[in-house]
């Protein structure tokens, strides 16, 4: 494997609509996508289109999945639902391990879903250090991808796995606790990774392809 | 006695901004809320009102029609009346039976203007097939009332089938030629002379071109 690409899912419902969401919401542990963040999903599927991705992984929740199900539908690929790049289960955000959508509604909603993908990770409630938590169980979901997979691959997370799974990839002890300047952190920012003298560079981290890019 | 009425059909719904997943992850689905299309539509007609003389609000039960009056009613101080004469049409192809909505309670502590002492004129029956007679004249018992018992100008908040029943009915039996029934439209009729004339019916108030659908 020599060519990495993650993204942090599109901009979120709750975000566009503080006032009301959680009050019509079926699940509110589990935002979906707002209508620009299903835009920004369909604009990165166009971006990355002949990168020669061979398979997608994606945390479970609801605005990952549709991220990840939007680009695999454009790239012909299936979405393998990996656990282990799901959001932090911080206290501050999730009062339990959050309600999010079932797996067998998952598969009517979204028609990418590989079925026959086991999770290798399940987190446990609570993490609520993302450098050590959310980086140690990133970094065993990685061992396990690059053991069974070998050609380029998309990860489709969150705020905290994208910049944790950021971290697993650059040299361990180097590690920086806060994402440096080149690293973008918007919604839907694609960040690309090129395998160079064994070492994984960081070779563009961008929004540039997004017609909608969120202020938060 | 009423002699202004502004007709105001709801903003933009979520559904129409979200075709492909909104109803999977609504807790109820007959009850879509306003877009963030909607929510701006709304507050630029409230924006817009603050220089008319409106008096009272009326508004349908619904999520969207009580946020677009809960957004109008917050920029002019006044309290939401909760009309159900001025409810969605419970047309059968729409809801397969009568439709779940806030209770009472859940849309007082959500939408802090409502008066909770009005009580509903009107409560119309499931179902209701005769766009024609039943739902306009649900929506005239509930408008005429309204006229008779309340002074100066009012705002209607309703849906598609009742904002357009409501300048019907007050047109009556004159033509209701003019009525724009995009969403967040504002419909303006005056009472001159002993009948209703119409005003204006206009979008120019929001900053992007509304719907119909």
């Amino acid at each position: 494997m020599d060519k990495i690409f993650l993204l942090r899912h599109g901009m979120r419902l709750d975000l566009e609509d503080e006032a009301y969401w959680r009050h019509y919401a079926k699940r509110i542990d589990d935002t979906p996508l707002s209508a620009n963040g299903i835009k920004q999903a369909q604009e990165t599927a166009e971006l990355i289109k002949d990168e020669g991705i061979k398979h997608i992984f994606a945390s479970p929740f609801f605005r990952t999945l549709q991220t990840a199900n939007i680009i695999a539908q454009k790239l012909d690929l299936k979405v393998n639902i990996e656990y282990g790049f799901m959001e932090q289960l911080a206290e501050i955000w999730f009062s339990a391990f959050p309600e999010i959508i079932p797996q067998e509604e998952a598969y009517e909603i979204f028609s990418n879903i590989n079925k026959d993908y086991k999770s290798f990770v399940i987190p446990k409630f609570p993490e609520n250090v993302s450098k050590v938590d959310v980086f140690g169980r990133v970094g065993r979901t990685l061992d396990h991808v690059f053991e069974h997979y070998d050609e380029p691959i998309l990860i489709v997370g969150h705020g905290a796995s994208v910049w944790e799974t950021t971290r697993n990839l650059w040299e361990k002890g180097r590690a920086n606790e806060h994402p440096p300047e080149e690293y973008n952190q918007k919604m839907c920012a694609l960040h690309k990774f090129i395998l160079q003298d064994g070492k994984w560079q960081l070779v563009s981290s961008t929004t540039d392809h997004l017609s909608y890019v969120d202020t938060w | 006695m009423v002699n202004e009425v502004f007709i105001l059909r709801h903003g933009i719904r979520l559904d129409i901004d979200d075709k492909a997943y909104w109803r999977h992850y609504l807790k109820r689905n007959d009850d879509v809320p306003l877009s963030n299309r909607g929510i701006i539509q709304a507050e630029e007609t409230g924006e817009f009102l603050k220089k008319e003389n409106v008096r009272h609000i009326f508004s349908s039960p619904f999520f969207r029609t009580l946020q677009t009056a809960q957004a109008v009613a917050a920029k002019l101080n006044l309290p939401i009346n909760v009309e159900y004469g001025f409810m969605e049409m419970l047309n059968p192809d729409w809801f397969p039976a009568y439709p779940e909505l806030l209770t009472q309670e859940e849309a007082l502590s959500i939408f802090p203007s409502i008066n909770r002492d009005y009580e509903s004129i009107v409560q119309p029956e499931y179902p209701e097939t005769d766009y024609e007679v039943v739902v306009l004249n649900r929506v005239k018992k509930a408008l005429d009332q309204i006229i008779m018992n309340y002074d100066g100008t009012i705002l209607i908040v309703g849906h598609g089938a009742s904002t357009e029943s409501a300048a019907k009915a007050l047109m009556l039996p004159n033509d209701w030629q003019g009525f724009d029934g995009k969403m967040c439209a504002l419909n303006k009729y005056v009472h001159e002379n002993g009948k209703w004339t119409f005003a204006f019916g206009t979008t120019e108030h929001l900053s992007t071109e509304s719907i119909l659908n």
